[in-house]
C-alpha cells in the first residue's frame, strides 16, 4: 500500500498538447461545484464554509501563496503574491513589501492601509471565530503606503507562513466606514471588489456565482476567462450534474462516483495529494469520569487487537479508494517527507489479535459471541457525524470486522454539531474522526500533547499525553537542520503507542474534463491556480469561446 | 360574513403568533453549543466566546429571546442567521422563488388535470383506463417522492440525457439571453422535479373527486335531470361535477403548506434551492435563527391557508353562513 | 370491498411473514462475506437481490429492513393513536375553559410544521434506535388522530343513547368509556391504518437524508441511500427497497379503505 512515490504532491497534468498561444482565440469556462451557497465570500467576515472560502481565494489574494514543496517553516516557505518581497528585522518582526503593481478592481492600488485595516477586522473576535489561526500574530503596523511591518508573540518558524498565507486584505477604501459587524449587510457584501485574478461577475441565490478573469491581472492574464462555482448539496447531485457535462471538475471523490466519472471519455482522473487523515481515537479516560482512566482501552493489547482485527488495506481502499495511504500514526499525505513508520500489518492479523486479547483476559464465557472478563462484556461505542459518507463505509465495515472477534462496537451517528458536543463531552469510547491537518506538523501539539489535554475545549478530546512523544516533538521542532529524522523517532513512538487506528491518509481523488491543459489543482486550497490553466483550442466546447 | 372574517382572521394571527412561541421554546431542546454554526470546530478560547455569544446573543434567558424575537419579527426582522452570517429575511426571499414555482405548478396541476382525471374515472369506473389510471396513481403515492426523483434523474438524465439532472437554471446561460431562451432553460429545469412531485401526489385530488363525484352521480337532482333528457355532456358538468367540486376546493387551502414546505426531498434530491432544503440544513447546523425564521414562515403558510380554505367553502356554500 | 381488503391483507401479510421468516431462510443481513470480489453481485441463486457495496445479502437487509420499517411505522401509529384517542376523548368530554384550552392546544400543534418539528426532535434525541424513532414520529403524530376523536365525541355526546345513559345516572367518565369510546374509535381506526403508510414513508424519508437509525441496521429507507451511487451500476440495490416500500404503503391503504368502508359506512 506504500503508493507515496505515485501520489504527487503537486498534480501539474498536461492532459495532451496544446499550444498556450493558441488558446488565446479560446476564453475558456471552468464550471466548479460546491456544496453551500457562496453568499458572502469575504475572508474573515463570511463563514467559513467551503463554498465562501472557493469564491474568496479567488477574488482576494494572499500576500504570499505556498510554494509547490509545501513545507511551512522558514521564511521560503510562501512565493511572493501581493506582498512582492519580506524580510526579518528580528526573531519576532517580518516586514513585508507589496507589490507596487497590485491592483483593486476598481483600480485603486493596494496599500499597507489595507493590511492593517484587515488586521483589524480579523482579529476582532466578535466577528472573527477563527483567532487560533492569527493566534501568533501580536500586531500589525503600515508603514508608508507600501510597507507593512508585522510583530509576533514569539519566536517561530511559523511567522511568515502563518501571516502571509493566513492574511487575506480586504479594501480600506472601500470598508472604512462600514462597521465590521455590518460588512456582511453592505452594499460590498452584495458586489464585492477583490484584487485577484477573478472580479465580481453575478450571484444568483442558492445557485452558482458567476466570475470573470481581471485580464489585467498583474501576475498574468487568466487562461480561462470564465469561472462558475455552482451550489448543489447533495453529493450525489454533484455527481449528476458532472455526468451531465455540467460541471468541469469535482475533488474528493469516493471511489464508486469516481468510477462512474472517469468512465466516460471526456473525464480524466487526477490524484493529489491531501491534507486529511482519517482514524478511529481511542478514549485514555473513562467515558463517565475523566479522572479515571478508560476500563478497557487502557490496556495497550486491547487497542492493539482492535487494530489487528481490520483489514485496514480493503476498508481504506474501498473507502477512498486506490491511492490511499495506510499510516500506523497521525501523518496525512502531505507529511510524508517525514518519512513515517510503514504500517504494521495493515491487512490485519486476526488469530494475533484473538491471542492478545485472550492474554489481556478476555474470553467469551457465556457463549454469547462478545467477549468478556470478570462479567464486563466488551462492548465500546464509537461516535461518528451523519455527514461523512467514507467515514460511515469504514464504520460499518470495521463495525462487521470487530464482531468477527467478539468485540461489540455500537456505532452512534449523530449530526455534525451533535457530533461535536458528543466529542467534546468525552462520553465515548471511540471517536471515527477525520482531520485537515495543518501543512505543519507542529500543529500536533494541538491534539497529541500533555498541553492540550489538560487545557479544556481543546482537540486533544481523548485527552491523550505520553510525556515521550512531547519530548521527541519538541526535539523535532527544535531542529535547524533536516528534522526529517527526529520526527520519524517522534512517529515511531507514536505508533508503539496505538493511541488510535489510523485508517487512512487519503489522496484527493478529482475529476476533471480534458479540454484543460496546466491542470494545477494544490493539496491546500485546491483551486488557486485554476487562473492558469488553459482551454486547448481544438478541444474546446461552445461555452469556451 | 365580515364579522365572521375579522374573527377568523384574528383566530389565524394568534394561532400563528403562538405556533411560532411554540417553536422558539421547541429549538431550545437542540443539543450542542448554540454557536456551532459559527465556531465550527475551530478551538476557541474562553475570550473569543465571550466576545461571540455577545454579539450573537446566545447565552440570554429564555424570556428576553421571546421578547427579542418578537419584537423584531414585528419590525420584519427575524434576525441573522448563524450559518450564513447574512439576515434570515434575506436568506427566506432568496429561497422562498424557487419553492413557491415548484409548488405553485404542483397544485396547478392537481387542480387540472387531476380533478379532470378524478372526474373521468368516477364517471368511467369499470373501464380498463380507469383502473390502469387508479393503479397508477396508487403506485406513486405509495413510492416516496425522492426514489421516484432518482429513477426519473437516472433514466431521463444520464441515460438518455434529455433533461438537466439538478439545479434552477443554467449558470451557463448568458445574463441577457432572451426571454424564449430563459423559459425554455426553466422549463427543462423544471421538468424532473415537477413531474416527481405531480406522480407522488396526484393520488390524493384524483381520489377526493372521485370520491365526490361518487357521491353527487346518484343524487336525486342527477336522476330528475336525467329524467328530463338532459344530455350527457351537460349532466356530467353541471348536475356532477359542480356540485362535487365543493368538498375539493377546500383543499385548496389545505395544501397550501404544501407550496412552500412539501418538497424537502424532492428539493434535496434536484438540488433546487428552496425552502425545504434550507430548514434541513439549518437544523443540522444548528442556526437557530433560520429554522425559526423558516418554520415561521411555514406556520404562517399553515394558518393563511387554512383561513383560505374556510373562506373558499363558504363561498361556494353559502349555506354555511347561516349556520 | 372485501376485494380491495383481501388484496390487502394478501400483501400486508406478505410482508409480515417476510420479517418473521427472514432470518431463518436469509443469510446475516449484517455480514459482509467477501469486501474484495463479494460487492455489488447481481441477483443470482444465491443472493436472490444481489448483493451490496459491503457485499452484504440484500434480501436478508430487506427482511431485516422490513422489521424494522414495519416495527417504525406501527410503533409510531400505536403512540399516535393512544395518545390522541386519550387526549380527543379528554377534550370531547370536558366542558368550559378546559375543554376550550385542549382544543386551542390541539389546534396549534397541528398548525406547527410536522418536518420542522421532526428535524428539531430528531437531532435533540441524538444516536437513533428504532424505539426513540417510533417515539418521536409517533409523538408528532397524535394531534391529527385527537382532533379526529374529538370531533366523533362531540357528535355522539348528542345522540340519543348518551342522553339516554346520562338519564339514567351514568358517571361521565363511564359513559365516555362505556358509550363513545367504541364509536370515537372507528375513525381513529381507520386514519390510524391509513397513517401506516404515511410513517412508512416519513421513516424512509429521514432515513433518506440521514436521520433515520444507526448503521449498520438495515431500514428500507437507509437501504435506498446507500443505493444511490450505484443506481446505474447496481440498480437492485434501489429496486428491491423500493418495490417494499410500495408493497406496504398499498396494502396499509387498502386495508385503511376496506376499513373506512365497514366502520364507516357513508363517509368518502
Amino acid at each position: 500500500m506504500r503508493r507515496s512515490a505515485l501520489v504527487l504532491l503537486l498534480a501539474l497534468v498536461h492532459l495532451g498538447g496544446g499550444d498556450p498561444l493558441a488558446a488565446q482565440s479560446v476564453r475558456g469556462t471552468v464550471v466548479l461545484a460546491t456544496g453551500q451557497d457562496p453568499a458572502l465570500p469575504i475572508p474573515f467576515v463570511g463563514t467559513a464554509s467551503q463554498g465562501n472560502a472557493d469564491v474568496a481565494d479567488q477574488l482576494f489574494l494572499r500576500l504570499g501563496t505556498i510554494t509547490s514543496a509545501f513545507r511551512t517553516g522558514g521564511d521560503r516557505s510562501l512565493d511572493p503574491q501581493l506582498a512582492a518581497s519580506w524580510r526579518r528585522e528580528d526573531p519576532r518582526t517580518l516586514v513585508f513589501e507589496l507589490d507596487p503593481r497590485a491592483r483593486w478592481h476598481d483600480g485603486t492600488p493596494v496599500t499597507a492601509r489595507d493590511v492593517a485595516f484587515t488586521w483589524a477586522i480579523a482579529s476582532n473576535p466578535r466577528v472573527n471565530p477563527n483567532q487560533a489561526a492569527l493566534e501568533l500574530v501580536e500586531s500589525v503596523t503600515a508603514i508608508g503606503t507600501r510597507t507593512v511591518r508585522v510583530r509576533f508573540r514569539r519566536a517561530s518558524s511559523e511567522q511568515l507562513y502563518t501571516f502571509g498565507f493566513g492574511m487575506q486584505p480586504l479594501p480600506a477604501h472601500l470598508l472604512g466606514d462600514v462597521a465590521p459587524e455590518a460588512i456582511a449587510t453592505s452594499d460590498f457584501a452584495r458586489f464585492p471588489v477583490g484584487n485577484g485574478p477573478y472580479r465580481w461577475e453575478r450571484r444568483v441565490p442558492g445557485q452558482f456565482v458567476e466570475l470573470r478573469a481581471d485580464t489585467t491581472f498583474y501576475l498574468g492574464r487568466p487562461g480561462i476567462h470564465r469561472l462558475v462555482v455552482r451550489v448543489a448539496g447533495d453529493p450525489s447531485a454533484r455527481l449528476n450534474l458532472m455526468l451531465a457535462g455540467q460541471v468541469d471538475v469535482l475533488d474528493n471523490l469516493p471511489p464508486p462516483m469516481l468510477e462512474q466519472l472517469v468512465a466516460r471519455p471526456e473525464i480524466a482522473p487526477v490524484t493529489v495529494s491531501s491534507t486529511l487523515i482519517v482514524y478511529a481515537l481511542f478514549n485514555t479516560r473513562h467515558p463517565g469520569d475523566t479522572t479515571r482512566p478508560h476500563p478497557i482501552l487502557a490496556d495497550r493489547r486491547v487497542r492493539e487487537a482492535m487494530r489487528l482485527a481490520l483489514d485496514r488495506t480493503t476498508m481504506a481502499r474501498s473507502a477512498f479508494g486506490a491511492n490511499t495511504l495506510v499510516p500506523d500514526v497521525a501523518a496525512s499525505q502531505l507529511w510524508q517527507w517525514t518519512r513515517p513508520p510503514p504500517p504494521a500489518r495493515p491487512s490485519g492479523d486476526v488469530a494475533r489479535a484473538r491471542a492478545l486479547l485472550a492474554e489481556a483476559g478476555w474470553r467469551d464465557s457465556d457463549g454469547d459471541g462478545i467477549l468478556d472478563r470478570n462479567g464486563t462484556p466488551l462492548r465500546l461505542a464509537m461516535i461518528l457525524p451523519s455527514t461523512s459518507a467514507p467515514r460511515q463505509t469504514l464504520a460499518v465495515q470495521a463495525e462487521a470486522m470487530w464482531r468477527a472477534i467478539g468485540v461489540a462496537v455500537t456505532l452512534e451517528r449523530s449530526d455534525f454539531p451533535g457530533y461535536l458536543a458528543r466529542r467534546g463531552s468525552g462520553d465515548w469510547d471511540l471517536d471515527l474522526t477525520a482531520v485537515n491537518q495543518d501543512a505543519s506538523p507542529r500543529s500536533l501539539l494541538t491534539s497529541w500533547s500533555c498541553a492540550s489535554a489538560q487545557s479544556p475545549g481543546s482537540s486533544n478530546v481523548a485527552r491523550w499525553c505520553d510525556p515521550t512523544f512531547d519530548r521527541l516533538r519538541e526535539a523535532a521542532e527544535a531542529v535547524t537542520g533536516d528534522p526529517t529524522a527526529a520526527w520519524q523517532r517522534a512517529f515511531a513512538h507514536m505508533q508503539a503507542a496505538v493511541p488510535a487506528i489510523f485508517f487512512a491518509a487519503p489522496a484527493n481523488q478529482v475529476a476533471v474534463h480534458t479540454r484543460y491543459a496546466n491542470v494545477q489543482i494544490l493539496p491546500i486550497k485546491a483551486w488557486l491556480n485554476v487562473w492558469r490553466w488553459r482551454v486547448r483550442p481544438e478541444a474546446a466546447l461552445p461555452r469556451d469561446r | 360574513m365580515t364579522h365572521w372574517l375579522v374573527r377568523r382572521t384574528l383566530d389565524a394571527a394568534l394561532s400563528t403568533l403562538g405556533g411560532v412561541l411554540l417553536l422558539v421554546v421547541l429549538v431550545q431542546v437542540l443539543p450542542g453549543d448554540p454557536l456551532a454554526a459559527v465556531i465550527r470546530d475551530f478551538p476557541t478560547d474562553p475570550a473569543t466566546l465571550t466576545a461571540l455569544r455577545e454579539r450573537w446573543g446566545t447565552d440570554l434567558p429564555l424570556g428576553t429571546v421571546v421578547a427579542r424575537f418578537v419584537g423584531g419579527a414585528l419590525r420584519g426582522d427575524l434576525g441573522t442567521s448563524l450559518a450564513a452570517g447574512r439576515p434570515v429575511t434575506t436568506v427566506l426571499a432568496e429561497r422562498l422563488g424557487p419553492t413557491l414555482l415548484l409548488g405553485g405548478l404542483t397544485l396547478l396541476v392537481h387542480f387540472t388535470i387531476g380533478l379532470a382525471l378524478g372526474l373521468w374515472t368516477a364517471l368511467h369506473p369499470r373501464t380498463l383506463r380507469a383502473r390502469v389510471i387508479g393503479g397508477l396513481t396508487l403506485v406513486g403515492y405509495a413510492l416516496p417522492s425522492f426514489v421516484i426523483g432518482l429513477i426519473l434523474v437516472w433514466l431521463f438524465a444520464l441515460t438518455w440525457g434529455w433533461f438537466p439532472p439538478a439545479g434552477y437554471s443554467d449558470p451557463l446561460l448568458a445574463s441577457d439571453a432572451g426571454l424564449g431562451a430563459v423559459l425554455l432553460d426553466r422549463v427543462r429545469h423544471l421538468a424532473l422535479p415537477l413531474t416527481t412531485m405531480v406522480l407522488a401526489t396526484i393520488a390524493v385530488p384524483i381520489r377526493h373527486q372521485r370520491a365526490a363525484v361518487d357521491e353527487t352521480r346518484e343524487a336525486p337532482w342527477v336522476v330528475a335531470a336525467r329524467a328530463r333528457g338532459v344530455s350527457p355532456a351537460r349532466l356530467a358538468v353541471h348536475h356532477i361535477w359542480r356540485p362535487a367540486l365543493t368538498p375539493i376546493v377546500t383543499l385548496l387551502g389545505l395544501w397550501l403548506p404544501m407550496l412552500v414546505g412539501g418538497a424537502v426531498f424532492v428539493e434535496a434530491v434536484f438540488a433546487w434551492p428552496g425552502i425545504g432544503t434550507l430548514i434541513a440544513e439549518a437544523t443540522a447546523q444548528r442556526d437557530v435563527p433560520m429554522v425559526v425564521g423558516a418554520g415561521a414562515l411555514l406556520i404562517l403558510t399553515v394558518q393563511v391557508g387554512s383561513l383560505l380554505a374556510d373562506l373558499l367553502y363558504r363561498v361556494v356554500d353559502p349555506a354555511q353562513d347561516a349556520a | 370491498m372485501t376485494g380491495t381488503l383481501r388484496a390487502g391483507l394478501v400483501l400486508g401479510g406478505g410482508l409480515v411473514l417476510l420479517a418473521i421468516v427472514g432470518p431463518w431462510i436469509a443469510p446475516d443481513p449484517l455480514a459482509q462475506p467477501d469486501l474484495i470480489t463479494g460487492t455489488l453481485q447481481s441477483p443470482s441463486a444465491t443472493h436472490w437481490f444481489g448483493t451490496d457495496q459491503y457485499s452484504r445479502d440484500v434480501f436478508a437487509r430487506l427482511a431485516a429492513g422490513a422489521r424494522a420499517s414495519l416495527g417504525i411505522a406501527v410503533g409510531a401509529v400505536v403512540v399516535a393513536t393512544l395518545l390522541g384517542t386519550l387526549v380527543g376523548l379528554i377534550a370531547g368530554g370536558a366542558r368550559g375553559a378546559a375543554a376550550e384550552a385542549l382544543r386551542r392546544a390541539i389546534d396549534l400543534l397541528l398548525g406547527l410544521p410536522r418536518l420542522v418539528v421532526l428535524l428539531v426532535l430528531l437531532a435533540a434525541v441524538g444516536p437513533l434506535t428504532p424505539l426513540s424513532l417510533a417515539l418521536v414520529l409517533g409523538a408528532t403524530g397524535w394531534p391529527a388522530i385527537a382532533r379526529l376523536v374529538r370531533g366523533e365525541t362531540l357528535r355522539l355526546r348528542e345522540t340519543g343513547f348518551v342522553g339516554a345513559a346520562r338519564a339514567l345516572g351514568a358517571s361521565p367518565l363511564r359513559i365516555l368509556r362505556r358509550d363513545i369510546l367504541p364509536g370515537a374509535m372507528a375513525p381513529a381506526l381507520v386514519a390510524a391504518t391509513l397513517g401506516i403508510a404515511d410513517a412508512i414513508l416519513l421513516e424512509a424519508g429521514l432515513s433518506f437524508i440521514g436521520l433515520g437509525i444507526q448503521p449498520p441496521a438495515p431500514t428500507w429507507g437507509g437501504m435506498i441511500l446507500e443505493a444511490r451511487d450505484h443506481i446505474a451500476s447496481a440498480p437492485w440495490l434501489l429496486l428491491a427497497p423500493g418495490l417494499a416500500l410500495v408493497v406496504a404503503t398499498t396494502a396499509a391503504t387498502l386495508i385503511g379503505d376496506a376499513l373506512r368502508h365497514r366502520l364507516l359506512p357513508g363517509t368518502r
